[in-house]
């Protein structure tokens, strides 16, 4: 067999299991697919699905009960050095500079400290803050928060870009800006690119391809192609419709949720019903 | 006379303060580990500070004026004073500190890929140096008030002792005492002023 040359992140039947005993939650249940190199893929589902979950083992900060997770071929088991993440609470570091936090991932890796900077501040042009090197976060919007988050994700030249909730605390407008120069960072470095997020519209406005997952326990519900010419108007019929089928889908997924849920408690009700008829 | 005594109370005070300043260091070299350790693990912290809590809670001049009938009125029994006194503040704030780092900071630790060196020092220690400071600073004050008041019951040697003593002999002998007051306070002040808010300050700039 033929090795993909493209092939970049690959889920192969990976299950997550959360034991506190008593309890057990199943968070993934049997995840499957690919990622080619350079795609952008956005990751929906109902919340508290374990969409971040998937995420974060991606990142090497947590490790799936089962299943297999391999980048590039190779099996991840570890936070990997090209694998890069932006975070939704920014997670800055308060006491750096701007500068320094952009510079982190370089400093770590022991690059030196006139390289480091350069880089950082390279990419601090890209994101627009060009000026703004010294001041510390407590100084900066939200938004300007997550440019540097950005910045910092993209120092060390990672060839997967991770973004949890990257935009969902932003305001709108701000969000729609930012979205819109990371389409375009997209474009450029033409890096992989994993979303997750609750905002359907943001993830057709972005996505090659959307995964959607059911409600917990996650499944792969659907695997949605985006075709639509970039920049996208959310406007427009296409985005309309695609935004009316993928939601539906959700909807669907809620409702079976709930309707699951429902039919647990009934069962729970019968139980206890004769137990005391008995 | 007068020459001669004023440069003895002043050496008093200057014994307190050193008693005092060693008792607070040597009580960090132990707590720092030790709490940092125990922020650090659940389990830990669940088996040690109840422990901790309950030392704390015994009387302390009880237990110190104790202390000086085992090791004696110099020096040693002092620092043991100050270090013993020192102790609880620095523990449970930094403690605290360790407990309160936001977990996304460990995730951008470990996602960047730094070792466990640049972790404790360029996550852990930074995070916590606001705490560590009013630890220190609560510490200070604690351990200076706890000394002095040790000093005048059991009559340890320094500037407590003095206070006391001075209060029992002529008027002339107790505006030395009045004195030694006014430049314990002082010191306080200078301490406070030149050593703790200029650190608060660097804080303050990205806090």
């Amino acid at each position: 067999m033929a090795v993909d040359n493209r092939l970049h992140v690959e889920f192969a039947n990976v299950t997550k299991v959360y034991s506190e005993p008593p309890q057990t939650v199943t968070a993934l249940n049997d995840i499957s697919f690919k990622i080619n190199e350079g795609e952008f893929v956005c990751i929906v589902g109902p919340s508290g699905c374990g969409k971040s979950t998937l995420l974060r083992m991606i990142a090497g900060l947590d490790r799936p009960s089962s299943g297999e997770i391999r980048f590039k071929g190779d099996l991840l088991t570890a936070p990997h050095p090209k694998i890069s993440m932006v975070f939704q609470t920014f997670a800055l570091l308060p006491w750096r500079t701007v500068l320094e936090n952009v510079a982190f991932g370089l400093e770590v890796q022991k690059v030196p400290k006139r390289e480091r900077e350069n880089t950082a501040r390279e990419l601090l042009g890209i994101v627009g803050l060009k000026d703004s090197e010294n001041l510390f976060p407590k100084q900066l919007s939200g938004g300007m928060k997550q440019r540097v988050g950005i910045a910092r994700a993209l120092a060390i030249d990672p060839e997967v870009v991770l973004m949890d909730e990257a935009f969902s605390a932003i305001d709108e407008f701000t969000a729609e800006a930012l979205r819109e120069e990371v389409a375009e960072i997209h474009a450029e470095t033409q890096k992989t690119f994993l979303l997750v997020t609750h905002n359907l519209p943001e993830a057709i406005e972005l996505a090659d391809r959307i995964l959607v997952l059911s409600a917990r326990p996650a499944r792969v519900k659907s695997i949605v192609p985006i075709e639509l010419l970039r920049p996208r108007s959310p406007t427009s019929s296409d985005f309309v419709s695609i935004h009316k089928d993928i939601f539906s889908l959700l909807q669907a997924e809620l409702e079976a949720s709930i309707m699951r849920r429902r039919l647990g408690e009934i069962r729970e009700f019968q139980k206890l019903r004769d137990m005391e008829g008995r | 006379m007068q020459l001669g005594v004023t440069p003895f109370f002043l050496a008093r005070v200057s014994q307190s303060f050193v008693n005092v300043a060693v008792g607070v260091s040597l009580a960090l070299v132990v707590v720092m580990p030790l709490a940092l350790l125990v922020g650090l693990r659940n389990q830990l912290d669940e088996a040690i500070t109840p422990i901790i809590m309950l030392v704390g809670a015994l009387p302390d001049l009880a237990i110190l004026t104790l202390l000086v009938t085992v090791i004696g009125r110099g020096n040693v029994a002092a620092v043991a004073i100050s270090a013993f006194s020192a102790f609880f503040p620095i523990y449970f704030t930094i403690r605290q500190g360790v407990k309160e780092i936001p977990i996304d900071y460990f995730h951008v630790a470990s996602v960047f890929k730094a070792g466990r060196l640049d972790t404790f020092s360029k996550i852990i220690l930074p995070s916590i140096f606001p705490n560590f400071l009013t630890g220190l600073r609560l510490s200070f004050e604690f351990s200076w008030n706890v000394l002095l008041a040790v000093e005048i019951i059991a009559s340890v040697a320094g500037v407590g002792s003095f206070i006391s003593n001075s209060f029992q002999g002529s008027a002339h002998s107790m505006t030395y005492g009045l004195a030694a007051i006014m430049t314990v306070g002082l010191l306080t002040i200078l301490m406070d002023r030149a050593f703790f808010e200029r650190l608060e300050q660097r804080i303050k700039r990205w806090r």
